[in-house]
Protein backbone atom coordinates (compact mmCIF):
# COMPACT_ATOMS: atom_id res chain seq x y z
CA UNK A 1 0.00 0.00 0.00
CA UNK A 2 1.27 3.82 -0.78
CA UNK A 3 2.01 5.35 2.45
CA UNK A 4 1.63 8.56 0.97
CA UNK A 5 -1.53 10.87 2.34
CA UNK A 6 -4.10 11.42 -0.30
CA UNK A 7 -5.91 14.40 0.49
CA UNK A 8 -6.99 15.14 -3.20
CA UNK A 9 -10.00 13.04 -3.00
CA UNK A 10 -12.08 16.30 -4.82
CA UNK A 11 -10.26 15.51 -7.79
CA UNK A 12 -10.63 12.40 -7.85
CA UNK A 13 -11.17 9.45 -4.95
CA UNK A 14 -8.80 7.20 -3.62
CA UNK A 15 -8.43 4.44 -1.85
CA UNK A 16 -11.42 2.61 -3.90
CA UNK A 17 -13.61 0.70 -2.52
CA UNK A 18 -13.29 -3.09 -2.03
CA UNK A 19 -14.70 -4.87 -5.50
CA UNK A 20 -14.14 -1.69 -7.54
CA UNK A 21 -10.64 -2.88 -9.28
CA UNK A 22 -12.22 -6.61 -9.04
CA UNK A 23 -15.23 -5.88 -11.28
CA UNK A 24 -13.20 -3.54 -13.34
CA UNK A 25 -10.80 -6.49 -14.02
CA UNK A 26 -13.62 -8.90 -14.14
CA UNK A 27 -15.29 -6.76 -17.06
CA UNK A 28 -12.23 -6.25 -19.26
CA UNK A 29 -11.85 -9.92 -19.11
CA UNK A 30 -15.15 -11.35 -19.56
CA UNK A 31 -17.06 -11.12 -22.89
CA UNK A 32 -18.26 -7.37 -23.81
CA UNK A 33 -21.81 -6.57 -23.00
CA UNK A 34 -24.51 -6.61 -25.13
CA UNK A 35 -24.59 -2.73 -25.64
CA UNK A 36 -28.62 -1.93 -25.68
CA UNK A 37 -28.86 -5.04 -27.98
CA UNK A 38 -29.25 -7.67 -25.52
CA UNK A 39 -32.71 -9.78 -24.49
CA UNK A 40 -34.38 -9.50 -20.51
CA UNK A 41 -31.46 -12.39 -19.65
CA UNK A 42 -28.70 -10.12 -20.24
CA UNK A 43 -26.91 -8.19 -17.29
CA UNK A 44 -26.61 -4.90 -18.87
CA UNK A 45 -24.41 -3.02 -16.12
CA UNK A 46 -24.99 0.54 -18.28
CA UNK A 47 -29.24 0.05 -16.86
CA UNK A 48 -28.44 -1.38 -13.65
CA UNK A 49 -26.31 1.99 -12.73
CA UNK A 50 -28.74 4.16 -14.31
CA UNK A 51 -31.32 2.40 -12.08
CA UNK A 52 -28.79 2.68 -8.64
CA UNK A 53 -28.20 6.38 -9.73
CA UNK A 54 -31.74 7.53 -10.05
CA UNK A 55 -32.02 6.20 -6.58
CA UNK A 56 -29.33 8.19 -5.24
CA UNK A 57 -30.31 11.52 -7.09
CA UNK A 58 -33.97 11.14 -6.40
CA UNK A 59 -35.50 10.76 -9.97
CA UNK A 60 -38.32 8.63 -10.66
CA UNK A 61 -36.64 6.87 -13.77
CA UNK A 62 -33.32 5.66 -14.58
CA UNK A 63 -33.90 6.07 -18.16
CA UNK A 64 -33.59 10.29 -18.00
CA UNK A 65 -29.97 9.64 -17.05
CA UNK A 66 -27.51 9.53 -19.99
CA UNK A 67 -23.90 8.06 -19.12
CA UNK A 68 -20.83 9.53 -20.37
CA UNK A 69 -17.42 9.51 -18.73
CA UNK A 70 -17.64 12.59 -16.22
CA UNK A 71 -19.38 15.57 -15.20
CA UNK A 72 -17.63 17.94 -17.54
CA UNK A 73 -19.38 15.77 -20.59
CA UNK A 74 -22.99 16.00 -18.83
CA UNK A 75 -22.53 19.89 -18.09
CA UNK A 76 -21.22 20.32 -21.64
CA UNK A 77 -24.26 18.72 -23.11
CA UNK A 78 -26.71 20.20 -21.07
CA UNK A 79 -24.98 24.16 -21.72
CA UNK A 80 -24.64 23.49 -25.27
CA UNK A 81 -28.01 21.19 -26.13
CA UNK A 82 -29.93 23.84 -24.50
CA UNK A 83 -32.31 25.87 -26.38
CA UNK A 84 -31.18 29.39 -26.26
CA UNK A 85 -30.93 31.95 -28.15
CA UNK A 86 -29.33 35.19 -28.97
CA UNK A 87 -30.46 37.51 -26.18
CA UNK A 88 -31.52 34.98 -23.85
CA UNK A 89 -29.84 35.20 -20.26
CA UNK A 90 -28.35 32.38 -18.06
CA UNK A 91 -27.32 32.90 -14.42
CA UNK A 92 -24.45 31.03 -12.56
CA UNK A 93 -22.28 31.94 -10.35
CA UNK A 94 -18.74 32.69 -9.78
CA UNK A 95 -18.14 29.15 -8.01
CA UNK A 96 -18.93 27.42 -11.30
CA UNK A 97 -16.04 25.29 -12.59
CA UNK A 98 -14.28 25.44 -15.84
CA UNK A 99 -16.99 22.46 -17.33
CA UNK A 100 -19.31 25.09 -16.78
CA UNK A 101 -17.99 28.19 -17.30
CA UNK A 102 -16.10 27.70 -20.98
CA UNK A 103 -19.11 25.86 -22.64
CA UNK A 104 -20.89 28.95 -21.28
CA UNK A 105 -18.21 31.65 -22.93
CA UNK A 106 -18.41 29.84 -26.06
CA UNK A 107 -21.73 30.32 -26.31
CA UNK A 108 -21.79 33.82 -25.07
CA UNK A 109 -19.05 34.24 -27.81
CA UNK A 110 -20.77 32.55 -30.45
CA UNK A 111 -24.30 33.00 -30.37
CA UNK A 112 -24.95 36.13 -28.33
CA UNK A 113 -26.17 34.50 -25.22
CA UNK A 114 -25.62 36.80 -21.95
CA UNK A 115 -24.48 35.38 -19.08
CA UNK A 116 -24.10 36.63 -15.30
CA UNK A 117 -22.43 35.41 -12.52
CA UNK A 118 -23.19 35.81 -9.25
CA UNK A 119 -20.57 36.93 -6.35
CA UNK A 120 -20.17 34.48 -3.87
CA UNK A 121 -19.74 35.22 -0.26
CA UNK A 122 -15.93 34.75 1.21
CA UNK A 123 -16.72 31.05 1.72
CA UNK A 124 -17.88 30.17 -2.07
CA UNK A 125 -21.44 30.44 -1.36
CA UNK A 126 -23.99 32.80 -3.37
CA UNK A 127 -26.53 34.45 -0.91
CA UNK A 128 -30.09 33.83 -1.16
CA UNK A 129 -31.29 37.33 -1.29
CA UNK A 130 -28.61 37.90 -4.27
CA UNK A 131 -29.90 35.27 -6.09
CA UNK A 132 -33.73 35.94 -6.03
CA UNK A 133 -32.76 39.72 -6.98
CA UNK A 134 -31.04 38.38 -9.99
CA UNK A 135 -33.29 35.95 -10.84
CA UNK A 136 -36.40 38.96 -10.73
CA UNK A 137 -34.16 41.25 -12.68
CA UNK A 138 -32.89 38.96 -15.46
CA UNK A 139 -35.47 36.14 -15.67
CA UNK A 140 -32.71 33.57 -17.21
CA UNK A 141 -33.62 31.05 -19.39
CA UNK A 142 -31.54 29.15 -17.57
CA UNK A 143 -29.67 29.07 -13.95
CA UNK A 144 -26.85 26.87 -13.04
CA UNK A 145 -24.94 26.79 -9.98
CA UNK A 146 -22.74 23.93 -7.92
CA UNK A 147 -24.32 21.81 -5.68
CA UNK A 148 -20.57 22.37 -3.56
CA UNK A 149 -17.88 24.45 -3.86
CA UNK A 150 -15.00 22.34 -5.05
CA UNK A 151 -12.53 25.28 -3.60
CA UNK A 152 -14.04 25.33 -0.67
CA UNK A 153 -16.66 22.59 0.73
CA UNK A 154 -19.56 24.86 0.68
CA UNK A 155 -23.03 23.71 -0.17
CA UNK A 156 -25.83 25.42 -1.53
CA UNK A 157 -29.23 24.92 -0.09
CA UNK A 158 -30.23 23.69 -3.70
CA UNK A 159 -33.97 22.83 -3.04
CA UNK A 160 -34.10 26.71 -2.35
CA UNK A 161 -32.30 27.97 -5.13
CA UNK A 162 -33.85 26.09 -7.63
CA UNK A 163 -37.51 26.69 -6.29
CA UNK A 164 -36.56 30.22 -6.76
CA UNK A 165 -35.32 30.23 -10.02
CA UNK A 166 -38.49 27.54 -10.97
CA UNK A 167 -40.67 30.13 -9.97
CA UNK A 168 -39.15 32.90 -11.92
CA UNK A 169 -39.38 30.54 -15.25
CA UNK A 170 -35.64 29.11 -15.56
CA UNK A 171 -34.43 25.77 -16.04
CA UNK A 172 -32.15 24.31 -13.32
CA UNK A 173 -28.99 22.59 -13.97
CA UNK A 174 -27.65 21.19 -10.81
CA UNK A 175 -23.88 20.50 -11.13
CA UNK A 176 -23.89 17.70 -8.23
CA UNK A 177 -20.01 16.73 -9.40
CA UNK A 178 -18.45 17.41 -5.63
CA UNK A 179 -21.73 16.14 -3.70
CA UNK A 180 -23.59 13.20 -5.17
CA UNK A 181 -22.31 10.49 -2.57
CA UNK A 182 -21.43 12.98 -0.23
CA UNK A 183 -24.68 15.26 0.17
CA UNK A 184 -28.10 13.90 -0.02
CA UNK A 185 -29.88 14.92 -3.36
CA UNK A 186 -33.48 14.37 -4.03
CA UNK A 187 -33.41 16.23 -7.54
CA UNK A 188 -37.16 15.13 -8.39
CA UNK A 189 -38.62 16.49 -5.14
CA UNK A 190 -36.27 19.86 -5.50
CA UNK A 191 -37.21 20.44 -8.90
CA UNK A 192 -34.14 20.26 -10.73
CA UNK A 193 -34.66 20.13 -14.24
CA UNK A 194 -30.39 18.69 -15.35
CA UNK A 195 -28.09 17.15 -13.00
CA UNK A 196 -24.68 16.13 -13.86
CA UNK A 197 -22.31 14.10 -11.67
CA UNK A 198 -19.15 11.90 -12.03
CA UNK A 199 -18.47 8.84 -10.79
CA UNK A 200 -14.94 9.07 -9.52
CA UNK A 201 -15.44 11.28 -6.83
CA UNK A 202 -17.72 10.92 -3.57
CA UNK A 203 -19.18 8.25 -5.40
CA UNK A 204 -15.97 6.12 -5.11
CA UNK A 205 -16.12 5.41 -8.84
CA UNK A 206 -13.31 4.97 -11.32
CA UNK A 207 -12.51 7.85 -13.82
CA UNK A 208 -14.34 7.59 -16.84
CA UNK A 209 -17.49 7.81 -15.44
CA UNK A 210 -20.24 10.14 -15.64
CA UNK A 211 -23.14 11.57 -16.71
CA UNK A 212 -26.17 14.00 -17.07
CA UNK A 213 -30.27 13.75 -16.00
CA UNK A 214 -32.37 15.12 -18.09
CA UNK A 215 -36.06 16.22 -16.95
CA UNK A 216 -38.68 14.83 -19.20
CA UNK A 217 -39.76 18.02 -20.82
CA UNK A 218 -36.79 19.16 -21.23
CA UNK A 219 -35.47 18.67 -25.14
CA UNK A 220 -31.62 18.63 -25.49
CA UNK A 221 -29.99 19.05 -29.00
CA UNK A 222 -27.47 16.28 -28.84
CA UNK A 223 -24.42 18.18 -29.08
CA UNK A 224 -22.55 14.75 -29.23
CA UNK A 225 -23.80 12.21 -32.53
CA UNK A 226 -23.13 8.66 -33.44
CA UNK A 227 -23.53 5.00 -33.20
CA UNK A 228 -26.30 4.40 -31.39
CA UNK A 229 -26.54 0.25 -31.58
CA UNK A 230 -30.24 1.12 -32.81
CA UNK A 231 -32.06 3.58 -34.80
CA UNK A 232 -29.25 2.94 -37.42
CA UNK A 233 -31.44 3.91 -40.46
CA UNK A 234 -32.10 7.58 -38.81
CA UNK A 235 -30.06 10.63 -39.75
CA UNK A 236 -30.64 12.26 -36.64
CA UNK A 237 -30.12 11.06 -32.98
CA UNK A 238 -32.94 8.93 -31.30
CA UNK A 239 -35.32 10.88 -29.60
CA UNK A 240 -35.71 8.51 -26.78
CA UNK A 241 -33.84 8.43 -23.27
CA UNK A 242 -30.89 8.15 -22.85
CA UNK A 243 -30.10 7.28 -26.28
CA UNK A 244 -30.73 10.91 -27.08
CA UNK A 245 -27.75 11.81 -25.73
CA UNK A 246 -25.15 8.92 -25.92
CA UNK A 247 -23.39 7.90 -28.38
CA UNK A 248 -20.84 5.83 -29.40
CA UNK A 249 -19.23 2.93 -27.28
CA UNK A 250 -19.58 3.31 -23.38
CA UNK A 251 -16.87 2.72 -21.04
CA UNK A 252 -18.48 -1.14 -19.87
CA UNK A 253 -14.99 -1.91 -17.70
CA UNK A 254 -15.35 1.41 -15.98
CA UNK A 255 -19.00 1.68 -15.42
CA UNK A 256 -18.87 -1.71 -13.62
CA UNK A 257 -16.53 -0.44 -11.39
CA UNK A 258 -18.84 2.42 -10.58
CA UNK A 259 -21.74 -0.24 -10.15
CA UNK A 260 -19.20 -2.05 -7.72
CA UNK A 261 -18.78 1.72 -5.59
CA UNK A 262 -22.73 1.93 -5.83
CA UNK A 263 -23.26 -1.08 -4.26
CA UNK A 264 -20.02 -1.43 -1.26
CA UNK A 265 -21.56 2.20 -0.56
CA UNK A 266 -25.52 0.98 -0.13
CA UNK A 267 -24.17 -1.80 2.38
CA UNK A 268 -21.79 1.27 4.14
CA UNK A 269 -23.37 4.03 4.36
CA UNK A 270 -21.26 6.91 4.93
CA UNK A 271 -21.06 7.97 8.48
CA UNK A 272 -20.71 11.95 8.16
CA UNK A 273 -20.15 12.81 11.79
CA UNK A 274 -16.58 10.95 12.53
CA UNK A 275 -15.64 12.80 9.05
CA UNK A 276 -17.38 16.46 10.11
CA UNK A 277 -15.14 15.80 13.93
CA UNK A 278 -11.69 15.31 11.56
CA UNK A 279 -12.63 18.35 9.37
CA UNK A 280 -13.45 20.18 12.06
CA UNK A 281 -10.03 19.37 13.69
CA UNK A 282 -8.31 19.55 10.17
CA UNK A 283 -9.71 23.32 10.20
CA UNK A 284 -8.47 24.18 13.61
CA UNK A 285 -4.84 22.20 13.62
CA UNK A 286 -4.43 24.83 10.84
CA UNK A 287 -5.62 28.45 11.82
CA UNK A 288 -3.14 26.79 14.83
CA UNK A 289 -0.56 26.48 12.58
CA UNK A 290 -0.88 30.57 11.14
CA UNK A 291 -3.13 29.46 8.14
CA UNK A 292 -5.47 31.58 6.99
CA UNK A 293 -8.28 28.84 6.70
CA UNK A 294 -11.78 29.40 4.56
CA UNK A 295 -14.16 28.48 6.93
CA UNK A 296 -17.93 27.88 4.95
CA UNK A 297 -21.22 27.33 7.59
CA UNK A 298 -23.22 24.95 7.73
CA UNK A 299 -23.25 21.64 5.96
CA UNK A 300 -20.03 21.21 3.79
CA UNK A 301 -18.03 18.70 1.72
CA UNK A 302 -14.99 17.30 3.06
CA UNK A 303 -12.67 19.84 1.70
CA UNK A 304 -10.32 22.82 3.52
CA UNK A 305 -9.06 25.40 1.60
CA UNK A 306 -6.49 27.41 3.23
CA UNK A 307 -3.55 29.55 2.60
CA UNK A 308 -0.24 30.33 4.60
CA UNK A 309 0.75 33.92 5.02
CA UNK A 310 4.22 34.67 3.33
CA UNK A 311 4.17 31.45 1.69
CA UNK A 312 2.63 30.94 -2.30
CA UNK A 313 0.22 28.02 -2.42
CA UNK A 314 2.72 26.65 -5.02
CA UNK A 315 5.47 26.58 -2.52
CA UNK A 316 3.37 25.19 0.28
CA UNK A 317 1.55 22.72 -1.82
CA UNK A 318 5.34 21.46 -3.02
CA UNK A 319 6.23 21.13 -0.19
CA UNK A 320 3.67 18.78 1.59
CA UNK A 321 3.80 16.48 -1.42
CA UNK A 322 7.90 16.63 -1.89
CA UNK A 323 9.12 16.65 1.40
CA UNK A 324 6.01 15.48 3.58
CA UNK A 325 4.14 13.04 1.11
CA UNK A 326 1.16 14.81 1.75
CA UNK A 327 -1.24 14.33 -1.80
CA UNK A 328 -2.95 18.02 -2.00
CA UNK A 329 -4.15 20.34 -4.41
CA UNK A 330 -3.20 24.11 -5.30
CA UNK A 331 -3.99 26.88 -7.52
CA UNK A 332 -7.36 28.05 -9.12
CA UNK A 333 -8.54 24.41 -8.65
CA UNK A 334 -10.41 24.94 -12.00
CA UNK A 335 -12.31 27.89 -10.37
CA UNK A 336 -10.84 30.96 -11.37
CA UNK A 337 -13.85 33.33 -10.73
CA UNK A 338 -14.46 32.20 -7.52
CA UNK A 339 -11.15 34.00 -5.99
CA UNK A 340 -12.20 37.37 -6.44
CA UNK A 341 -14.98 36.64 -3.71
CA UNK A 342 -12.80 34.81 -1.53
CA UNK A 343 -10.13 37.74 -1.38
CA UNK A 344 -7.22 35.12 -1.70
CA UNK A 345 -5.29 34.38 -5.42
CA UNK A 346 -5.74 30.84 -4.90
CA UNK A 347 -5.42 28.28 -2.11
CA UNK A 348 -4.03 25.28 -1.15
CA UNK A 349 -7.01 22.32 -1.26
CA UNK A 350 -7.07 19.45 1.52
CA UNK A 351 -9.95 17.23 0.72
CA UNK A 352 -10.73 14.26 2.51
CA UNK A 353 -12.76 10.74 2.07
CA UNK A 354 -14.36 8.55 4.24
CA UNK A 355 -10.96 6.33 4.48
CA UNK A 356 -9.16 9.41 5.49
CA UNK A 357 -7.74 8.69 9.30
CA UNK A 358 -7.25 10.88 12.39
CA UNK A 359 -3.45 10.27 11.98
CA UNK A 360 -3.14 11.74 8.54
CA UNK A 361 -5.00 14.65 9.88
CA UNK A 362 -2.50 14.88 12.61
CA UNK A 363 0.63 14.68 10.25
CA UNK A 364 -1.12 17.19 7.60
CA UNK A 365 -1.27 19.74 10.66
CA UNK A 366 2.18 19.07 11.76
CA UNK A 367 3.72 19.27 8.18
CA UNK A 368 1.83 22.69 8.04
CA UNK A 369 2.95 23.97 11.41
CA UNK A 370 7.01 22.95 10.21
CA UNK A 371 6.03 24.80 6.80
CA UNK A 372 5.24 27.78 8.84
CA UNK A 373 8.48 27.63 10.97
CA UNK B 1 25.12 18.86 -17.74
CA UNK B 2 22.44 17.07 -19.07
CA UNK B 3 19.14 16.70 -17.58
CA UNK B 4 15.28 15.88 -18.70
CA UNK B 5 12.69 17.90 -18.95
CA UNK B 6 8.84 17.85 -18.47
CA UNK B 7 5.93 20.50 -18.01
CA UNK B 8 4.41 20.34 -15.02
CA UNK B 9 0.29 20.14 -15.13
CA UNK B 10 -0.96 22.40 -12.90
CA UNK B 11 -3.91 25.00 -11.75
CA UNK B 12 -2.10 28.11 -11.48
CA UNK B 13 -3.01 31.66 -13.28
CA UNK B 14 -0.52 31.51 -16.36
CA UNK B 15 1.73 28.17 -15.29
CA UNK B 16 5.02 28.08 -17.25
CA UNK B 17 6.37 25.23 -14.40
CA UNK B 18 8.92 22.71 -15.14
CA UNK B 19 10.43 19.72 -13.81
CA UNK B 20 13.97 19.19 -14.63
CA UNK B 21 15.95 15.53 -13.67
CA UNK B 22 19.42 16.46 -12.84
CA UNK B 23 22.26 14.07 -12.94
CA UNK B 24 23.40 15.12 -9.27
CA UNK B 25 21.46 16.39 -6.19
CA UNK B 26 19.46 19.58 -5.47
CA UNK B 27 21.87 20.04 -3.06
CA UNK B 28 24.72 20.54 -5.41
CA UNK B 29 22.72 22.44 -7.83
CA UNK B 30 21.76 25.21 -5.30
CA UNK B 31 25.52 24.95 -4.45
CA UNK B 32 26.33 26.35 -7.73
CA UNK B 33 23.68 28.74 -8.12
CA UNK B 34 25.34 32.19 -9.01
CA UNK B 35 25.14 35.14 -6.72
CA UNK B 36 22.24 36.57 -7.84
CA UNK B 37 19.86 34.40 -7.00
CA UNK B 38 17.99 34.69 -3.79
CA UNK B 39 18.17 31.34 -1.44
CA UNK B 40 16.15 30.24 1.14
CA UNK B 41 16.98 26.85 2.32
CA UNK B 42 14.76 25.29 4.91
CA UNK B 43 17.07 22.29 6.62
CA UNK B 44 13.60 21.72 9.36
CA UNK B 45 11.29 20.52 7.33
CA UNK B 46 11.25 16.12 6.85
CA UNK B 47 13.05 16.22 3.58
CA UNK B 48 15.07 19.34 3.50
CA UNK B 49 14.26 21.84 0.36
CA UNK B 50 16.18 24.56 -1.17
CA UNK B 51 13.93 27.60 -2.98
CA UNK B 52 15.63 30.12 -4.90
CA UNK B 53 14.30 33.44 -6.92
CA UNK B 54 15.98 35.24 -9.29
CA UNK B 55 14.50 37.82 -11.61
CA UNK B 56 10.78 36.05 -11.48
CA UNK B 57 12.43 32.75 -12.07
CA UNK B 58 11.53 30.24 -9.02
CA UNK B 59 13.18 27.34 -9.05
CA UNK B 60 12.98 24.85 -5.96
CA UNK B 61 13.90 21.19 -4.88
CA UNK B 62 14.24 18.83 -2.58
CA UNK B 63 18.07 19.08 -1.22
CA UNK B 64 18.79 15.67 -1.41
CA UNK B 65 16.80 14.85 -4.67
CA UNK B 66 18.09 14.85 -8.11
CA UNK B 67 15.05 16.89 -9.72
CA UNK B 68 13.86 20.33 -9.53
CA UNK B 69 10.96 22.56 -10.72
CA UNK B 70 11.00 25.92 -11.65
CA UNK B 71 8.53 28.13 -12.52
CA UNK B 72 9.42 30.96 -14.98
CA UNK B 73 7.74 34.45 -15.26
CA UNK B 74 4.86 35.64 -17.36
CA UNK B 75 6.82 37.88 -18.89
CA UNK B 76 9.26 36.48 -21.84
CA UNK B 77 8.83 33.19 -20.30
CA UNK B 78 10.44 31.04 -23.25
CA UNK B 79 13.41 33.46 -23.32
CA UNK B 80 13.94 32.89 -19.39
CA UNK B 81 13.43 29.72 -19.54
CA UNK B 82 15.99 29.37 -22.24
CA UNK B 83 18.63 31.26 -20.88
CA UNK B 84 17.70 28.83 -17.92
CA UNK B 85 18.59 25.62 -19.78
CA UNK B 86 21.22 26.97 -21.56
CA UNK B 87 22.94 27.82 -18.12
CA UNK B 88 21.91 24.44 -16.82
CA UNK B 89 23.74 22.91 -19.46
CA UNK B 90 26.85 25.06 -18.94
CA UNK B 91 26.97 24.01 -15.48
CA UNK B 92 28.07 19.98 -16.40
CA UNK B 93 31.64 20.41 -16.26
CA UNK B 94 31.58 22.10 -12.92
CA UNK B 95 29.43 19.81 -11.22
CA UNK B 96 31.09 16.77 -12.88
CA UNK B 97 34.51 18.29 -11.14
CA UNK B 98 32.17 18.25 -7.62
CA UNK B 99 31.13 14.40 -7.86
Amino acid sequence: MDKRIYLNNAATSWPKPDGVAEAVKKALEALPGSMHRGGIEDFDVFAAVRQRMARLMGVADGEDIALGPNATWGLNLALHGFPLEAGDVVIATKAEHNSVLRPLHDREAREGIRVLYLDTDETGCVRAEAWEEALKKHRPKLAVFPHASNVTGAVHDAAAMAALAKSFGAAVLLDASQSLGWIPVEADSWGIDMLAFTGHKYLLGPQGTGGLFVRKGIRLRPWLQGGTGIHSDLAEMPVEMPLHLEAGTGNEPSFHGLLAALEWAGEHPLETAEISSLVLCLREGLQEAGARVILPEGETTPVVSFTLPGESAADVGYLLEESYDIICRTGLHCAPKIFSCLGVPETVRLSLSRFTSREEIHAVIEAVRDIRG
Amino acid sequence: MKFERKKVENCFADSRTYEYRIPVSARELEEALPNPWEMRRNEKLRRPVFIAEKEGIRLKGILAGNTVRASFPETEWERRQREFEEWLEGLEIDLEKNV
